[in-house]
């Protein structure tokens, strides 16, 4: 005689049957959508730099050092305890090679000597200086202009400390060129970083360039000599090669791909120059997301398709900017927690694009993307990985499918990280030490266990602490801006 | 809340999906049993339990005296004549007990289904067995003796239900698996081989670059260390290529080599020496080497044959380049445009005059170096040509170059254009007159000092800071009043600061306005005049 549970059994079975196959062909779908976006990627990247590197040969860059028709540019470089290496970074700025620039230091209230190092080192005295408050800042204390007439370029302000974005903000206020360069302090640049730059601005006549993006090196274990990495080495922690490789893949690959349809979404906060213009109408950085970076870029794409203007956002692949990258897995960590964080802000604060033909490629390819396989990332993975556990429980896994898939995932990683080394090696070839080449092998080899499942766990922090309001995120970030000038109408304070 | 919705649409889509690749399954084995009722009659032989379904003989009897019995039937009262059984669970039961019926009543017996305590009929009964096996709530067993049929199998060939070909063709999954799998696989063949290929074409070309050049500097040094340029002139071609490799002379990277050697040394040599580089590179017919280059559908060739040519100054491609200097590539037009202007010895500028395409800064760029060094040549440019394009960037760029080469004569004519210039235009003659504090221009100036745009404004009251009179700075100390642009006040002040210091403390010194004493502040600082 059938019992009353047996056809609840039954249909609990089918859903999970049913469960088992959808989630199956979700997480196939997916990974083969990935395969295709990379592979589609690598093409375009592989097109873009060739016409770069071609480009590259017919220009002479000498020539925008003094020509009376470059624009002017003025580097932002805001400082937060920076005491032990700010006058040294400072005079490296002071002699980059570019006529019309100046240079403006930004001290957010930094707790340490910061102030004093660079009054004593430059002859600085507190102005008068009169500005515009275009942008709501936090209180500026003073700004400084040294007395030797051979810093007349550099200008210090002193402020209340409101974090990197509202110290951008001060410099932007103050700035008076053209074309704004913002980048990290404790960033080396190249003495010819400028004129390359500006170069996608002089060059347009079709389009606005509203930015222009710059790679970033990683300068660990390297030699350095006057501003300029002289000796390229990787590495020796397993964590800072990794990043090599990272910074390859994402700077080399992704940006690069990302530029050949202009839909390029984010450009380093550690070196990115910007029209200064449009800066202003679109109000300066967000500083309340800690994605400001990435957040200035969207806002002032949305504002150029909102106007319905031409606009375009550049990429120069150029090794021209090195950073120290965190070798600890504790400061990396949170590095990965706040990149996770700002995405998820920027693209909560910008829903309006979302599929949203307005908004051209920004709106159809780069947002969907960044939101399906940037955000989604972590949770994608994470799933897939709960789903395997219940898969080998249940005993409905099938060895042949788990592993073809897996080898394929593992070899397509392999390939595409293999590939952005010998780009390099291609386009620049700044690591020539067989040894360096071989760590970096070996690092593409044993990042998939070794460090992707940590970055997947920051990731997934990131979203935790999205979602608990970590990091001063308000009611405001959840409802969105409709415009892109709306960020203009939120108080900074 | 788009996104759950979206979501939803997913999964019902993947369920749908999932239903449409199962039903058909579903749908066969009940054809099966609708086609075959035999088929249903041995399933019910089998003996299983099916869940909710019993049965009950009822027969008819019209012979039968009344006060009869027969075993294990009941009288039905209502219908006299007609007797039924007990409710029996098993249809093999109930075949059994139809078999104990009189003869003279079995015609009229038949077996009633009872699904769930209600009579049924066969079509119900088929349909309740169908969604029982479709749902895999009852699992039919094979009739017969399980020895019988091991005996059986062992004495037929094994062939497996699925073949391992169908079921990976009817796996959606594992189709889609194995497409990832030969696409991943076909791709990275391609992008590797490509990349390595590339790689090693790039290191070869490099090997080979360095190899013909130190082939080539030597005797290149040879000849003109060695040799006077009259003595050069004398030698013939094969005389030259005497001091090269010959198995090299036909080779076309030696003599790209050569002629971005020769380039090479041209930048950075003077007077006879360049001389000489140019007469070497004509002798040796690289000239034709560089022309070929014109003809190639790449257009970083046939930039590179421009640029060889532009180096070299080879005057007779003048009416060849001035082909491609409406080439819709932005470099091959570029580089043309300044080729032209270098090898024509067109003063008019004519090549620039009719450009249809906006000028880049870019273009701009190298446009006025090649410019200004004609002009110091001592060759006049006819500058004043461009003023006339119909082209607004040609112009705007002939205003810069005024400014730029200071040629203060044409600021004449920079007047006359002024009141029908565009807004753009306006901004860049009035800086010419604001570089040569050019007074005659004051009239102009004093118009558009009222005009509402920022940059134009701030453009004018930066020309009255040099030329302005008494009646500019009334003008401004009016205009202040109205001012709201941060830019724009700063401006203001500033020139009027530089005009009449005094008039200023008298009448704004008293200002109330903090945006106002903050700017007098600054621009009474000793540090921020300074610098």
């Amino acid at each position: 005689m059938l019992t009353s549970k047996t056809p609840f059994c039954a249909m609990y079975n089918l859903l999970f049957d049913l469960f088992v196959d959808v989630m199956g062909i979700i997480f196939l779908l997916y990974s083969l959508s990935i395969i295709m976006i990379y592979l589609t990627m690598t093409v375009l990247s592989t097109l873009e730099m060739r016409d770069h590197l071609k480009k590259n040969k017919f220009a002479d860059y000498k020539d925008v050092i003094t020509s009376p028709v470059a624009p002017g540019i003025s580097i932002i470089a805001p400082a937060y305890n920076e005491g032990k290496n700010i006058v040294q970074n400072t005079k490296s700025l002071m002699t980059l090679h570019y006529s019309k620039y100046e240079v403006i230091i930004v001290n957010d209230g930094s707790k340490d000597d910061t102030l004093d190092r660079m009054i004593e080192s430059f002859d600085m005295v507190k102005t008068n200086f009169a500005y515009n408050h275009a942008i709501e800042t936090k209180d500026i204390r003073g700004i400084y202009k040294s007395t030797n007439r051979s810093f007349a370029k550099l200008t210090l302000i002193d402020k209340e400390n409101g974090g990197k974005a509202d110290a951008l903000n001060a410099g932007i206020n103050i700035a008076q060129q053209e074309i704004l360069a913002c980048i990290d302090v404790d960033c080396i640049l190249s003495s010819d970083s400028l004129t390359r730059m500006v170069r996608p601005f002089m060059e347009e006549i079709n389009r606005k360039v509203i930015a222009v993006g710059g790679v970033i090196g990683v300068a660990n274990n390297c030699d350095v000599k006057d501003g300029t990495v002289t000796k390229y080495r990787v590495p020796d922690s397993l964590m800072g090669r990794f990043q090599v490789v990272e910074y390859l893949r994402a700077f080399l690959m992704g940006r690069m791909a990302w530029t050949r349809i202009n839909g390029l979404m984010l450009i380093s906060g550690a070196f990115g120059l910007f029209n200064r213009e449009l800066v202003l109408k679109v109000g300066g950085y967000f500083p309340k997301t800690v994605g400001e970076d990435m957040e200035l870029v969207v806002r002032m794409r949305r504002y150029m398709a909102e106007q319905k203007i031409p606009y375009k956002v550049a990429f120069v692949p150029d090794p021209l900017c090195w950073t120290e990258v965190p070798e600890s897995a504790l400061i990396l960590g949170r590095q990965r927690n706040r990149w996770m964080r700002g995405t998820i802000e920027t693209l909560q604060l910008h829903q309006q694009v979302r599929l949203n033909p307005k908004y051209g490629v920004m709106g159809m390819v780069s947002y969907p993307f960044w939101s399906f396989f940037e955000k989604m990332a972590p949770i994608f993975e994470f799933m897939g990985l709960i789903y395997t556990i219940i898969m080998v429980i249940s005993g409905d896994i099938s060895a042949v499918y788990f592993i073809a898939l897996f080898v394929l995932i593992y070899c397509f990683s392999i390939m595409i990280s293999s590939f952005s080394i010998l780009y390099e090696e291609i386009a620049y070839n700044n690591y020539k030490d067989k040894g360096d080449l071989k760590k970096l092998l070996t690092t593409i080899m044993l990042e998939p266990f070794l460090i992707h499942p940590r970055i997947v766990w920051w990731g997934l922090k990131g979203h935790y602490h999205f979602i608990k309001g970590k990091g001063g995120w308000g009611e405001m970030i959840r409802t969105g801006f409709r415009k892109a000038t709306d960020r203009q109408n939120v108080s900074n304070a | 809340m788009t996104g759950f919705t979206k979501r939803q649409k997913l999964f019902a889509f993947l369920f749908l999906h999932q239903l449409l690749f199962s039903l058909p399954f579903g749908i066969s084995q009940a054809q099966v049993l609708h086609q075959d009722w035999v088929q249903v009659d041995s399933l019910l032989l089998t003996g299983q339990d099916i869940p909710g379904l019993e049965f009950v003989i009822v027969a008819d009897s019209l012979f039968l005296p009344a006060d009869s019995t027969i075993v294990r039937f009941h009288k039905d009262i209502a219908q006299p004549g007609r007797w039924y059984s007990d409710t029996l669970g098993s249809y093999v039961e109930a075949k059994a007990l139809e078999q104990h019926i009189p003869n003279e009543m079995r015609d009229r017996a038949s077996i009633v289904y009872i699904l769930f305590k209600k009579e049924s009929n066969p079509e119900a009964l088929l349909e309740y067995l169908d969604n029982l096996i479709r749902n895999e709530l009852f699992a039919p067993s094979v009739a017969g003796d399980g020895g019988e049929l091991m005996l059986l199998a062992n004495r037929t060939a094994f062939k497996p239900f699925y073949q391992i070909r169908l079921r990976i063709l009817s796996d959606l999954k594992m189709i889609v698996l194995l497409f990832s799998l030969i696409l991943f696989f076909l791709a990275s063949v391609f992008l590797v081989g490509f990349m390595f290929f590339v790689r090693s074409k790039k290191r070869r070309t490099e090997v080979m670059t360095q190899r013909f050049k130190s082939l080539c500097y030597e005797p290149l040094s040879n000849l003109l260390f060695e040799y006077e340029l009259d003595e050069l002139k004398d030698f013939s071609a094969q005389k030259i290529w005497e001091f090269f490799p010959n198995a090299q002379a036909d080779n076309h990277l030696f003599k790209d080599v050569m002629i971005q050697e020769i380039i090479s040394l041209n930048k950075n040599m003077k007077g006879d020496f360049k001389s000489k580089l140019k007469l070497i590179y004509r002798k040796l017919n690289l000239v034709a080497h560089s022309f070929k280059k014109l003809e190639s559908s790449q257009w970083d060739i046939v930039t590179t044959g421009l640029v060889e040519i532009n180096e070299m100054d080879v005057l007779e491609a003048a009416p060849i380049v001035q082909k491609f200097t409406h080439h819709e590539n932005f470099h091959i037009r570029s580089q043309a445009v300044a080729t032209y202007l270098n090898i024509s010895n067109d003063m008019t500028l004519q090549v620039l005059v009719h450009q249809t395409f906006p000028l880049s800064r870019w273009q701009q760029m190298t446009y006025f170096r090649i410019i200004r060094f004609l002009t110091n040549q001592g060759t006049k440019v006819q500058v004043e040509r461009l003023f006339d394009s119909y082209n607004e960037s040609v112009r705007i760029f002939g205003y810069r170059i005024v400014r730029y080469l200071g040629l203060v004569d044409r600021l004449e004519i920079l007047k006359e254009k002024y009141p029908n210039a565009s807004r753009d235009e306006k901004i860049e003659i009035l800086k010419c007159f604001d570089v040569f504090s050019f007074t005659d221009a004051i009239e102009h100036v004093h118009q558009d000092i009222y005009t509402e745009d920022k940059d134009l404004y701030v453009a004018a009251v930066k020309v009255l800071q040099n030329i302005g009179t008494v009646i500019s700075q009334t003008i401004l100390i009016e205009r202040i009043e109205h001012l709201v642009d941060f830019d724009c006040l700063k401006a203001t002040l500033e020139a009027l600061k530089a005009m009449n210091p005094v008039l200023v403390e008298k009448e704004l010194e008293s200002s109330l306005k903090e945006e106002i004493r903050q700017m007098l502040a600054h621009l009474q600082d000793p540090i921020l005049c300074d610098v």
